[in-house]
């Protein structure tokens, strides 16, 4: 399992750190597959109305209808065909990319669970809406889709006599099935709507749509592809003649020739035997210990930042429980924390500059606490190599290894976990002559909004800020990919080059 | 600018080759369902054999058995199975016991059933017996069809109609 993730994770660095290159980290598609799919799932919609209203929903006449919108009504349908087809396609391609993406960063175990079993739903619910919608069209790929559903689902003991037998015979289907599957064809989608709801339930703050350049270049793809080849129906479906050769769409039907070929006990069986081994994945092992944020209700005075941080929602305010004179307290549900951290750099009582040497803040984690942290942090200081400006570099655990393995280097589950009084603590302190955060891969932080809160937090807009005292020159940012280990050593040399040209004018002065 | 420009073009080039991409997979590969120079012959239909008929216990009988399974009549719900015979110019493709279906075994036998032939002339003979008690065939039909390419022959039954009927 380990060696499947690991390779995917570095196809999928190789293929991100590609394309940040050519679309820059906002825009970069890979980075944006959930918001991606939103943006088709809403041009499927919105096509799909389109067209409903030019659709015939009888045996005889479906056919027609969609023939009537594709040719003699191309500018006003014809192009919301396609484009319905291939926004179909593309939410297909995104969909499967994002779930392997997830798999690949192994952000679908413990809390992130849910996420992962609603999106098999979803999954499933695209299938049958796509499925659902090739039918519609009652064109030989309709027969022959209909025929290898039908008689794939007569396998199961439950029906009295072959339901595929509707397909066989020309006076055998009535204009109901039709109205049943628009029926079906337009259920299952606000189905989706609703799962997909659900899936983003346990994120705050979720990107439902792409930045818009990227989404003006995926509206760009498809209105170019439905312009220069349309989507078109293969010859009228004829119960009384068998498709022959069929132009497939491989998104959707790729398991059909093996439901046609194969025996109906082993697709069966496959397929169910797929479904429940990626549904039960996030339980598989190698299991992962589980780190759940901890609040300390004397350090802790309701002011709900770690509730505004927390990408997971896993933190709520709820009324004091100890009598304290604030009228709020946080509260962690243990099954929607992923442990990042985030909250305790959000904590205004988070900073290392106390004397107290358990260092108790409101909201901590188990490990690193915040006392580790300022452990590590003092015996990285203590590891500066000689020659050279100091820096103390604060790495993310998903950033790149040359980060983590900088000998004063401190490791975080995510750099917003950071709080920026440490900034000031080791500059102060004379701890270091500067401090680097060497974040993970820009715009696709491990933890969401680790990057965001931290830009801001430095930017003295968003509370915890870092303090004005603090030099900012003496201060530097680096969100890398795992694989753009020289870009994140490229970008310490030139801090530490900055570093050295200010010492030498503080010299001259 | 002119880096600009090189990745403005790198993103024409990445996108069309997903659309490219997209638009192929959503037709090609081809894939041949049936092959074209072939006909078809699918047998569809079900067929309910009679029920035994009821029986009437001894009295020696029905003391055997619990007092509230003491009917004077028993009418066994199950349906025996049927057996169809089906031959193409002679040779036997199909001759088989088709059980009922349903939990109790009380439901119509179904069958559904293809088989690929060369078009042209065909001889059928379909035969099928649906008394367990009898040896003969109850009903047996005789066709002799025309196939075209591509053509899906379909074989029913109806025995209000007479038994076998091609659509």
């Amino acid at each position: 399992m380990n060696l499947l993730r690991r390779g995917l994770l570095n196809g999928f660095d190789r293929a991100e750190a590609l394309l940040d290159r050519v679309f820059t980290p906002v825009h970069n598609p890979l980075k944006q597959l959930g918001a991606l799919g939103t943006l088709f799932f809403a041009v499927v919609i919105v096509t799909g109305v389109h067209l409903y209203i030019g659709y015939d929903t009888s045996v005889s006449g479906a056919y027609g209808s969609v023939e009537y919108l594709s040719v003699s009504a191309w500018f006003l349908a014809g192009v919301a065909r396609s484009l319905h087809r291939y926004a179909s396609d593309a939410l297909v391609l995104v969909m499967l990319l994002h779930a392997a993406r997830e798999f690949a960063r192994d952000r679908y175990r413990g809390a992130r669970w849910f996420s992962w079993v609603t999106g098999i739903v979803a999954m499933l619910l695209v299938y049958g809406s796509g499925i659902g919608g090739y039918w519609l069209v009652w064109d030989e790929l309709a027969q022959f889709i209909a025929i290898v559903s039908m008689e794939w689902l007569d396998w199961l003991p439950i029906f009295g006599e072959p339901i595929a037998g509707i397909f066989v015979a020309p006076d055998a289907l009535d204009d109901r099935f039709f109205t049943l599957l628009i029926f079906l064809h337009i259920a299952l989608p606000l189905m989706l709507a609703l799962v997909l709801w659900l899936h983003l339930q346990r994120i705050s703050r979720a990107a439902y749509r792409p930045p818009w350049r990227a989404a003006l270049g995926a509206m760009a793809m498809l209105v170019g592809l439905s312009v220069v080849f349309p989507a078109v129906s293969h010859p009228p479906a004829d119960l009384a003649r068998l498709p022959a050769k069929l132009g497939l769409d491989w998104f959707y039907l790729a398991a059909y020739p093996l439901m046609d070929r194969l025996p109906r006990a082993a697709t069966w069986g496959g397929g169910v035997a797929l479904l429940i081994l990626f549904t039960a994945l996030p339980w598989l092992p190698p299991l992962r210990r589980r780190v759940v944020a901890v609040v300390d209700l004397d350090y802790c005075n309701g002011c709900g930042r770690c509730n505004d941080d927390c990408p997971y929602n896993a933190i709520a305010m709820v009324a004091r429980t100890d009598g304290k004179p604030f009228e709020t307290q946080a509260v962690v549900n243990p099954g929607l924390c992923v442990g990042c951290g985030i909250c305790v750099g959000a904590c205004p009582p988070s900073t290392p500059f106390r004397t107290t040497v358990d260092l108790p803040t409101g909201i901590d984690l188990p490990d690193p606490s915040l006392k580790d942290l300022r452990g590590q942090t003092l015996a990285a200081a203590a590891r500066h190599q000689a020659g050279g400006p100091r820096v103390l570099v604060f790495a993310c655990a998903h950033g790149p290894a040359a980060a983590t393995e900088f000998p004063a280097s401190v490791t975080l589950p995510c750099v917003a976990m950071l709080p920026p009084s440490f900034i000031d603590f080791a500059l102060s302190r004379h701890l270091a002559d500067g401090v680097m955060l060497a974040g993970c891969d820009s715009s696709a932080c491990y933890n969401r909004l680790g990057e965001r809160w931290t830009d801001e937090r430095l930017a003295g807009k968003r509370d915890p800020r870092l303090r004005a005292r603090v030099d900012r020159a003496r201060v530097a940012v680096s969100w890398v990919g795992r694989q753009s280990g020289d870009e994140f050593r490229a970008a310490l040399s030139a801090f530490a080059a900055r570093l050295s040209a200010r010492a030498a004018e503080g010299d001259k002065r | 600018m002119i880096s600009r420009i090189v990745r403005w073009a790198a993103q024409l080039v990445i996108l069309a080759g997903i659309a490219a991409f997209i638009g192929a997979l959503s037709v090609a590969p081809a894939f041949t369902y049936r092959p074209a120079d072939m006909a078809f012959i699918r047998i569809n239909f079900t067929h309910g054999a009679p029920r035994a008929e009821c029986w009437r216990p001894t009295q020696a009988e029905l003391t055997k058995l619990p007092p509230s399974q003491r009917r004077p009549n028993d009418c066994p719900r199950e349906r025996p199975a049927i057996v169809l015979r089906f031959e193409l110019d002679g040779v036997v493709l199909l001759d088989e016991s088709l059980p009922p279906s349903g939990l109790s075994r009380d439901s119509p036998s179904p069958i559904y059933r293809g088989f690929s032939v060369a078009p042209g002339p065909h001889r059928l003979h379909l035969a099928m017996r649906d008394n367990p008690r009898t040896k003969e065939y109850d009903y047996t039909s005789d066709f002799d069809v025309m196939l075209s390419p591509q053509q899906n022959l379909v074989i029913g039954f109806d025995p209000r109609s007479g038994g076998f009927r091609i659509r």
